[in-house]
């Protein structure tokens, strides 16, 4: 039986090849049945995101052939021709297989590590396939032990630490410095692409009051009218500043629109409380000198990617401790996967070892007709007792050189049967 | 008895130290059972200090408030409260995983410098005005060291706010507005306590001015009081009326309690403080 994953990622596909192979996600099932299809039924399941095509399948076939079946299903279903893709797409088999899932699980192959949504993508793929009758017994091991390492992984290493995103960023900071977002008053100055998405993040996390601040008065009501906000002209700035817990300001200024001795008239009409600015403009918008006064908090562009990088840093030096889990999940599992290669020679072994102990275990009752019914019953379950601690070790270790990387589980099987006089099981 | 007080307060030293433990151990890698840990093992404490208080008070039919050693029991023990108290929802947490080790240093401090007591008759306090005087006094102290420790929170978090070291650490403790909050509700709290010890101890000083003499008011002990209440009070109505906030407050707030306690420190140590009035008891 082969366990192989055949696909195409971020890592080594240009994204004009990645966006013809993905999937759409209404013609997701019917891929997925068409794969089962060509390939007898296998244990299949497809992640489809938009980083990444991937198909895990657990099948009695060669890798290769596995593959270049999918190769052409590939190509048929997305009419494109094998040599577009072919070059990027990876191929990997058992213990790579195992890895290169738990890996992806765990985020370590996303484009930002430690992000958290790859996780749920695996796990509706997989539901998918489930719900589709679509897995066998390693693929749902698989997979469920994918979730678990994931989640193991999150809890127990940084690997999640952190804010990778400006937006994402500001939100933290925003929470260091108010208790909560859901009374203060975000003011978006300028009405630019990156203050919008800063504003979004600031809402999603509960923010409700929105004021927006610009120049064009129409694109001020175009950008406030779906968070119920009031749009102001720019000339009025000053007047409503003092409004401001949260300061974005991301306009197309040459010059500072926005000084200290604005903001100490703000802080005074404000009975000093606490205001944070985020200067996301270049050239930027707002005197750095501003925040040299107390109970001001401004951050520009620079200051929130420094921040970013930091956290993307720590998330990266987390990998290693990342990996240690990993490596011992797969070896883990190559180990389940070991036994059920080795289990039809267990069983067989075991059977083989019980009948010696049976027919010993006639001979000598035979020879002591004085024993009574319990004596013979405790005979027989010394007998047992000392099979089944004969052959604990054994199972163990041929479980273990069967899922050995370097080892053939072929010859290992082979060379136990012969050892034990048994005949060749399915 | 004794050697029950001496079992409890032990037990409490360490309860604090291990609570105080995890409490780092929390700030440093966010383990969230860590500061469960440590709360549960200042709680533990705190049990402790009032077994130790109770029992004092029990065997010797006195309230233990008069010695050194027994008023930074009962100062420990109030702050210990205080601290679990404002610490006990999600926003401020963190400031507990912060405040023990302080506290526990001043247990610790306590158990090193005036462990005798343990073993001693508490002195007499006359009457019930003055063991009111000198509880609402130990309280009001408590609520400011607390206002003390969360003003230096106040003072790094906003330092690395605008240093922009966001740093884990950081994230841990509370938010600037929270614990700005936090500090006007101590103040709030304490300060009213702090008046109250006053106008006791002045009707008391009054009703008996030949155990004090006539120029009672003009003692340090007195002097040092009327200025703590003179600066709680600026504190107090600044914050009120918005004169005084986040920054600004936190720093008076630290260097006014800081100089307060150097200043009775330093005349403790130098004999000028006391009134020589304590009878009874030895």
């Amino acid at each position: 039986m082969s366990l192989v994953v055949c696909g195409l990622s971020h890592r080594a596909c240009p994204l004009d090849v990645r966006e013809r192979m993905t999937f759409a996600p209404d013609a997701l099932p019917g891929a997925l049945l068409d794969v089962r299809r060509r390939l007898d039924g296998a244990g299949t399941v497809i992640l489809n995101t938009c980083n990444r095509v991937e198909f895990y399948v657990h099948h009695v076939a060669p890798p290769q052939e596995i593959a270049s079946e999918i190769r052409r299903f590939l190509s048929a279903s997305r009419a494109v021709g094998e040599s577009v893709f072919a070059p990027h797409l990876y191929e990997r088999e058992g213990r790579e297989a195992v890895a290169h899932l738990f890996r992806v699980a765990t985020s370590l192959d996303s484009l930002v590590v430690g992000e958290g949504q790859i996780l749920g993508q695996v796990h509706d793929a997989y539901l998918m396939a489930q719900e589709r009758n679509a897995t066998d017994k390693v693929i749902n091991a698989l997979f469920q032990r994918a979730f678990s390492l994931a989640k193991e992984v999150r809890t127990r290493t940084p690997i999640c630490a952190g804010k990778v995103s400006i937006g994402s960023v500001a939100v933290d900071l925003a929470v260091n410095i108010f208790m909560r977002l859901t009374d203060k008053t975000v003011m978006v100055i300028g009405s630019g692409k990156m203050g919008a998405l800063a504003l979004r993040s600031l809402m999603s996390r509960g923010a409700r009051n929105v004021i927006v601040v610009n120049r064009s008065l129409d694109k001020a009501r175009h950008l406030a009218e779906p968070f119920g906000g009031e749009a102001a002209p720019l000339e009025e700035l000053p007047q409503h500043l003092h409004r401001a817990d949260i300061a974005i300001s991301s306009t197309a200024a040459p010059d500072h629109i926005l000084g200290p001795d604005d903001f100490r008239k703000a802080l005074a009409q404000r009975g000093r409380k606490p205001m944070f600015v985020i200067d996301i403009a270049v050239p930027r918008n707002i005197d750095p000198a501003v925040n040299d006064l107390d109970d001001v908090y401004l951050y520009d562009l620079d200051n929130l990617q420094e921040v970013a990088d930091a956290n993307l840093q720590s998330r990266r030096n987390a990998i290693a401790q990342a990996n240690v889990f990993v490596d011992r999940a797969v070896d883990q599992f190559m180990v389940w996967m070991g036994g059920l290669a080795a289990e039809p020679t267990i069983v067989s072994m075991a059977q083989e070892l019980h009948a010696i102990r049976e027919r010993e275990l006639q001979k000598t009752l035979s020879c002591l007709p004085e024993l009574s019914e319990a004596q013979r019953a405790e005979v027989e379950y010394l007998t047992k007792r000392l099979v089944n601690a004969i052959l604990q070790r054994p199972v163990t270790q041929l479980k273990q050189e069967v899922a050995h990387p370097h080892q053939d589980p072929h010859t290992v099987l082979h060379l136990v049967k012969r050892l034990f006089g048994l005949k060749d099981t399915p | 008895m004794t050697a029950l007080t001496i079992t409890a307060f032990a037990t409490g030293l360490a309860c604090c130290l291990a609570g105080s433990v995890s409490a780092m151990a929390y700030l440093r890698r966010n383990a969230l059972g860590s500061l469960r840990v440590a709360r549960a093992m200042a709680w533990l404490g705190a049990a402790a200090l009032t077994i130790t208080f109770a029992v004092r008070w029990a065997t010797w039919g006195r309230v233990p408030l008069a010695t050194a050693g027994d008023s930074i029991n009962v100062l420990t023990l109030l702050s210990l409260t205080i601290t679990l108290i404002i610490s006990r929802g999600p926003l401020m947490r963190g400031l507990l995983a912060f405040c023990l080790p302080a506290l526990t240093l001043v247990y610790a401090i306590n158990a090193a410098v005036f462990h005798v007591f343990l073993a001693q008759t508490p002195k007499t306090l006359h009457g019930l005005p003055l063991a009111l005087h000198v509880g609402l006094a130990l309280l009001a102290y408590a609520s400011f060291f607390v206002a003390s420790l969360t003003s230096m929170v106040y003072l790094l978090q906003t330092a690395w706010l605008k240093r922009r070291r966001v740093a884990g650490l950081m994230m841990r403790l509370p938010s600037l507005e929270q614990l700005d909050k936090t500090l006007y509700q101590l103040i709030g709290y304490g300060y009213p306590a702090f008046l109250a010890t006053l106008i006791l101890g002045v009707a008391w000083a009054h009703r008996d001015p030949e155990l004090l003499g006539p120029h009672w008011w003009l003692a340090p002990k007195i002097v040092a009081a009327f200025v703590m209440a003179a600066f709680y009070a600026f504190c107090f109505h600044g914050r009120r009326n918005d004169l005084l906030r986040g920054r600004k407050l936190a720093l008076w707030v630290f260097f006014g309690f800081t100089t307060l306690l150097a200043a009775y420190i330093a005349m403790s140590l130098s004999g000028v403080r006391e009134f020589h009035f304590w009878r009874g008891g030895e």
